[in-house]
């Protein structure tokens, strides 16, 4: 019938980018800004408006110039094939890692958290199961799991309003006591998580009203900037300068919570919400991994490619790090350079030789493969 | 040919699930609830871990009284186990329990005044760092061995550990949670108070266990040690201080009357530090705006005369004072700590300032100038209004 | 479209299977009356129920009337066909058409000159005319049978709105659909399906409002179907879905003539069968199969209210069990203190661990709602009771079961009752044991597994190229305010967008005055 080409909504664009940037950004961004800045760190949480700003625009200049197209595809077109097969691939072995270490963060906080003695190995490769049969179902199943998924994320979240008798509120002071500097380098991980935005230039070849796109992308970066700053003040207020010690300071405020002697111990909510939100992170992940493969190396079906790349990933899960202080660092200090780099770095550059060169794409895209 | 491999993969993914076993399961009666942990000091610098756990019922129902005869019906028991920290100890008196030693219901750490005074720091490294103790349970210094307050068998609730639990809640007195602990110790004050508990010498017709241990005063601590400790009289004027009174009786005599008194209950305060710096010294302001309903009026003078309830209002505001300032001088004089956070306040306030000059601390803060600045108000008095039971004649007005 | 179920239903019959229209059944009528009556014999032989009478036309003229007795009204044809001809006296000279128009008062009647065209009258119960020395026959429209009553359907009753169901008979469900949709915009076409069953399929839809796409598949999913026999409308049911692997139903079916209307005011398209009381209604959604026809005739705040309700039960239906086992055996801490003590104590004699508890009495479960279903009327309310009071306490007081188990057994019975629509029910249901085995294993990891599963199922699945999630995970607000809440009617003001070619999305938007204004004059 009609519904032949796959198309999704920009509102389903938004509900899909959403726990890709939060997922990571609920759990552990708090506790690395804190780091840096005690007190101050809630102040990142709103500059992360820049990069994220930068993502847009570059993930839709790019598709504006080349519709139809992911950067995969136009980088064919801007600098040669060859050399585009080139960043293609170079995309595909970096997502690839990422994805590994997005579902090695994931299964190292259920682990360490709640299942105590469930092997690694299980937890991650279950979540690959099910993501790969998502990304095998296509884009609009995707798409659609995540508008219901992202929902059942955000909702527990209202649970945390039950801590504001515990809140102190003079926590927030004194405020800029150091200056501006650690606020900026408080900013340094957060800004690579939004960064990841980018990650919808895979995804905007199937929406029909670009317009309406870019209003959606906009309003899901404020909702982002909203949550990320609510969320590290109400840590702030609950934890104070012991914020930065915590692993997972959103972890502690859940344990924390009690209403009524009755609501206590809603950690495990956490653990429910958590793999909600996981699974569209790594279903989004997925399907950019297996479209920059597919697009590299031209393979017309990208959905036969779903499991077997999963089990890839998968395995860049396991292997890729020893433990968790190892993941720690690669978020603290690796992630800050090495995810804007695809992110933003190498989309810029393109543009910058695109707008040069004059390239532009036809309305052709081979993207529906 | 395609769908029967994914249906042997997929029954042999589901079987290869089930025969390895349900590895984080654990059944509900494999599980021995644990509602209490008291740390004491062992020998040889080693620690004592005593676990209260609750017994489960007997099986005639949930409506019977069934089990034990006689009064106590004793629905908790404890066990000991020493060793090198915590862990090791936890580990040892796991073995003497024939079920898993379940951490969810537990509200509630006591460490020995030994502990406390030998530092407590890395037991809270042990109660953060593990994933299962609760980060809004209670924490308690005892005043005699830690592991016989645990061996109390309350006539009200189930279990002492929830006895002290409801006490805590109840906002009488101050609490302390693990988390707050958890803050407090990297704070800038350094110094902080735990809440110090008693047991209740039981009454004459109770049998000798039976009874509950209840908060009266408070530990004071200095980085992670205990310097001593305050009473309950003097603790109030810390509450006071750092905001802390929740339902509280004031009771004072009028014009330093020690005969005939008045009590207003219950008292609600709203109470802000005010810090400043002019030159060399430092300044602290305590604004107090208090409130009180009278409950008790032993003077013979009728309260509904403005001016007799304007002098109550003054010895009233000079009751809080009193209470203020006689926890101060023990804090600043004879303690040396500074259990009211002046240093959080003027961090917040003159930051740079505070940079510079928090080593000197120590020194500083015996010589902080404390004002107070209370007004202080009955609001309401009750249902009668000139001295009940009195005769006219005997009222002053 | 790609769908699974091409591929399965064209390659049901291969030709050598297939019943060939024999040779006599070919042949056209011969203009000798005894030749005639032969091969209808010969055709029919061994049917003891076909009925041959011979009578003459105005005594001159040879002539018969074939049928089979139970199928037509013997007593209308004695009046209408027999006697009338019989007292026909210029036979000669009009044809057999001619003679029908002058004296057969029978209003619905039609030319047959094949074979086969007889048999396919007789079969309907119209019997057949013959007249010698006429290659024509006539069929007239003297069906009667042996009918139910329209009753209230059992499965479907509502407190309020009408209590009409769909019975076996075509005809009569056509006409229950005409007296509500009177516009000539409803069209009834009929499809013949089935080998020997011959049934008649009426596909019904209200012309400008359904799909042109939307009639082209349903038309030629059905014109595709090769069976021996339509026994009742889920086989066309299942023939025609898109997924029958699912466990979701992909078509609604309905027993009531108001939910097939509304349906058919939706733009949606209904299938109704010869011989099943059960019309099916195409495309739908999930929400569709979680509404009740109740929810339009009451109050909106009662319906919105009631429709919360029903969610929250629905999913509890789902996942109460396996959350009752995930939070007793993996995640304990969630269960409040006093609480954990005593369903502690509540566990303590029982044997078996939460899991093997919680498959056994859901099962056990299962078996005594499906027996009910069996039982006569008058053992059935005493079985119960014994049922649910002795069993439940004996279980509990032998140490078997645990008593907060035989709660959450009763409580998810009863949220699963509250799916209005029985199959529905029965699909959560299933969902139910394997995320029980999940939770057992799993905890709650396993239970979101399960769901996320059960999403992924739900937003792949398409009714005739409809997401089945559609308002929701492509979310249409105006569409929302009929799922989330169930608006009142001056704002249900337009129509579910379907397809894409769909026309007229709009409704009349409802006119409403309040009754305070003063109108001019009285």
């Amino acid at each position: 019938m009609v519904q032949d080409k796959e198309t999704i909504l920009p509102i389903q664009l938004s509900f899909m980018l959403y726990p890709t940037v939060m997922a990571t950004g609920f759990l552990v961004l708090p506790a690395m800004g804190a780091l840096y800045a005690p007190y101050d760190f809630w102040m990142s949480s709103i500059l992360v408006i820049i990069p994220g700003v930068i993502s847009i625009v570059l993930a839709t200049s790019l598709h504006k110039r080349f519709p139809g197209m992911t950067i995969i595809e136009s980088s064919q077109r801007i600098i040669g094939k060859w050399l585009g097969k080139l960043v293609g691939l170079l995309y595909f072995i970096y997502l690839l890692h990422l994805t590994g270490v997005i579902s090695r963060e994931y299964a190292e906080f259920v682990k360490s958290s709640f299942l105590f003695d469930t092997p690694l190995m299980f937890i991650s490769c279950s979540l690959f199961f099910l993501a790969a049969c998502a990304v095998r179902g296509g884009v609009s199943v995707l798409a659609r799991s995540a508008v219901i998924f992202t929902t059942l994320f955000i909702m527990p979240f209202l649970f945390l309003l039950l801590l504001i008798p515990d809140l102190n509120w003079m926590y927030i002071f004194p405020m800029l006591s150091q200056g501006f500097v650690p606020v900026l380098k408080a900013e340094a991980v957060p800004q690579a998580w939004v960064s990841e935005l980018f990650l919808m230039t895979y995804f905007l070849p199937f929406i029909n009203d670009q317009n309406k796109a870019k209003r959606w992308l906009y309003m899901v970066l404020g909702l982002i900037v909203i949550s990320m700053a609510l969320v590290d003040l109400g840590v702030l207020f609950l934890l104070g300068p012991d914020t930065s010690n915590k692993l997972y300071p959103i972890l502690v405020a859940f344990r924390y919570m009690s209403a009524g002697g009755f609501f206590e111990n809603l950690e495990a909510m956490l653990l429910a919400m958590w793999v909600l939100g996981n699974f569209v992170k790594l279903g989004v992940y997925l399907y950019a991994t297996v479209t920059s493969f597919s697009q590299c190396f031209g393979v017309s079906d990208y959905r036969s490619l779903a499991f077997p790349i999963a089990i890839l990933a998968s395995i860049f899960s396991l292997w890729d790090l020893p433990n968790t202080a190892t993941l720690n660092i690669l978020i603290k200090k690796v992630g800050v350079f090495e995810i804007p780099l695809f992110m933003i770095a190498i989309p810029l550059l393109l543009l910058l030789i695109a707008w040069l060169t004059g390239r532009k794409g036809t309305n052709q895209g081979g993207v529906n493969g | 040919m395609m769908s029967r491999c994914l249906i042997i993969a997929s029954s042999l993914a589901f079987v290869m699930v089930m025969l390895t076993g349900c590895w984080d399961r654990v059944e509900l009666n494999d599980l021995a609830l644990v509602t209490a942990l008291a740390l004491d000091a062992g020998e040889n610098n080693q620690i004592d871990t005593t676990v209260q756990f609750q017994l489960p019922r007997s099986q005639s129902g949930v409506g019977g009284t069934g089990g034990g005869g006689g009064g106590t019906n004793r629905e908790t028991a404890v066990r000991h186990a020493t060793g090198i920290d915590i862990a090791d100890a936890l580990a040892k008196l796991q073995r003497e329990l024939p079920r898993k030693l379940f951490w969810g219901q537990c509200k509630i750490f006591i460490f020995s005044h030994e502990v406390a005074k030998q530092g407590i720091q890395e037991s809270i490294d042990f109660l953060t760092r593990h994933p299962q103790p609760r980060e809004r349970s209670y924490v308690f210094v005892s005043e005699g061995k830690a592991a016989d307050t645990l061996e109390l068998f309350p006539p009200l609730e189930r279990t002492s550990a929830e006895a002290l639990r409801e006490i805590s809640n109840m906002d009488l007195g101050f609490k302390l949670t693990l988390e707050q602990l958890s803050i407090k110790l990297i704070n800038e004050s350094r110094a902080f108070a735990i809440p110090y508990i008693h047991i209740l010498p039981s009454s004459k017709s109770a049998e000798p266990r039976q009874t509950i241990a209840y908060i009266s005063g408070s530990a004071i601590m200095k980085d992670d040690r205990m310097i001593g400790a305050m009473s309950e009289k003097i603790m109030r004027g810390m509450m006071w201080i750092t905001d802390a009174v929740g339902e509280y009786t004031v009771t004072f005599g009028m014009k330093g009357s020690t005969e005939k008194f008045i009590s207003l209950k219950p008292v609600r305060a709203r109470i802000k530090l005010v810090p400043s710096i002019r030159g060399d010294k430092w300044i602290m302001t305590v604004k107090a705006h208090v409130e009180g309903d009278m409950v008790q009026n032993e003077t013979a003078y009728n309260p509904t005369e403005p001016s007799i309830l304007s002098e109550m209002d003054k010895a009233f505001e000079e009751a809080v004072r009193r209470r203020i300032e006689l926890c101060l001088h023990q804090a600043q004089h004879k303690f040396n700590a500074d259990i009211f956070d002046f240093a959080d306040a003027y961090h917040r306030k003159y930051p740079r300032l505070w940079e510079r000059e928090k080593k000197n601390w120590d020194q500083r803060f015996p010589q902080v100038e404390v004002k107070t600045d209370i007004t202080a108000h009955i609001t309401r008095l009750g249902l009668i209004q000139a001295p009940g039971g009195m005769r006219k004649e005997e009222v002053i007005e | 479209m790609r769908t699974r179920y091409n591929a399965k239903v064209s390659a049901v019959r291969s030709p050598r299977t297939r019943r060939e229209l024999s040779e006599e059944e070919k042949q056209p009528l011969e203009l000798a009356l005894m030749v005639n009556l032969e091969r209808l014999r010969a055709i029919y032989t061994s049917c003891s129920d076909l009925i041959v009478r011979k009578f003459a036309i105005g005594g001159r003229i040879e002539a018969a009337v074939i049928y089979i007795d139970g199928l037509s009204d013997a007593s209308g044809i004695e009046k209408f066909i027999i006697t009338p001809l019989m007292n026909e006296e210029n036979a000669e000279e009009a044809n057999l058409l001619q003679l029908a128009e002058k004296r057969i008062s029978v209003s619905d009647k039609k030319r047959v000159s094949t074979m086969a065209e007889c048999i396919g009258a007789i079969s309907n119960g119209m019997p057949i005319l013959l007249r010698d020395q006429e290659a024509v026959g006539l069929a007239c429209g003297l069906s009667k049978w042996e009918q139910r009553q329209i009753e209230e359907p059992a499965a479907e009753s509502t407190i309020r709105g009408p209590r009409e169901g769909f019975t076996e008979t075509l005809r009569v469900n056509t006409s229950l659909l005409r007296r509500i949709i009177k516009s000539p915009l409803l069209k009834l076409e009929t499809v013949t399906l089935g080998e020997y069953t011959q049934t008649k399929v009426v596909i019904a839809y209200i012309e400008g409002l359904a799909s042109p796409t939307l009639l082209q598949e349903v038309r030629a999913r059905l014109s595709r179907i090769e069976i021996d026999g339509i026994l009742e409308s889920g086989y066309i049911e299942e023939m025609i879905e898109d997924t029958p692997r699912s466990p979701f139903p992909q078509l609604l079916s309905t027993e009531r003539p108001d939910v097939v209307c509304s349906s058919l005011l939706e733009a949606r398209v209904a299938i109704l069968t010869e011989g099943s009381p059960y019309a099916l209604i195409a495309p739908i959604s999930l929400f569709t199969l979680l509404q009740s026809p109740e929810d339009y005739y009451q109050r909106f705040w009662v319906s919105t209210v009631i429709r919360w309700l029903r969610y929250f039960f629905a999913v509890m239906s789902l996942l109460l069990p396996s959350l009752y086992v995930a939070l007793l055996t993996f995640h304990q801490e969630m269960v409040p203190g006093a609480l954990l003590s005593s369903m502690a104590t509540a566990r303590e004699p029982v044997p078996f661990p939460a899991l093997f508890e919680a498959l056994m009495m859901e099962v056990t479960f299962e078996a005594l709602r499906e027996a009910g279903l069996r039982l006569p009327k008058q053992v059935g309310a005493a079985v119960s009771i014994v049922g649910a009071l002795v069993i439940g306490q004996a279980a509990v007081q032998a140490g078997l079961v645990s008593a907060p188990m035989v709660i959450v057994v009763a409580i998810t019975g009863i949220a699963s009752f509250m799916i209005p629509r029985y199959v529905t029910g029965i699909a959560i249901r299933m969902l139910r044991f394997p995320l029980i085995i999940l939770a057992g294993t799993l905890g709650l990891l396993g239970i979101m597994m399960g769901i996320i599963a059960i999403v992924l199922h739900l937003c792949a699945l398409k009714s005739f190229g409809m997401p089945f999630l559609q308002t929701v995970a492509t979310p249409k607000f105006s569409e929302m305010k009929d799922i989330l809440i169930r608006a009142p009617w001056w704002a249900l003001d337009t129509r579910p967008q379907l397809y894409d070619d769909q026309p007229l999305s709009h409704r009349q938007p409802v006119n409403q005055t309040t009754g305070n204004k003063q109108e001019g004059g009285s």
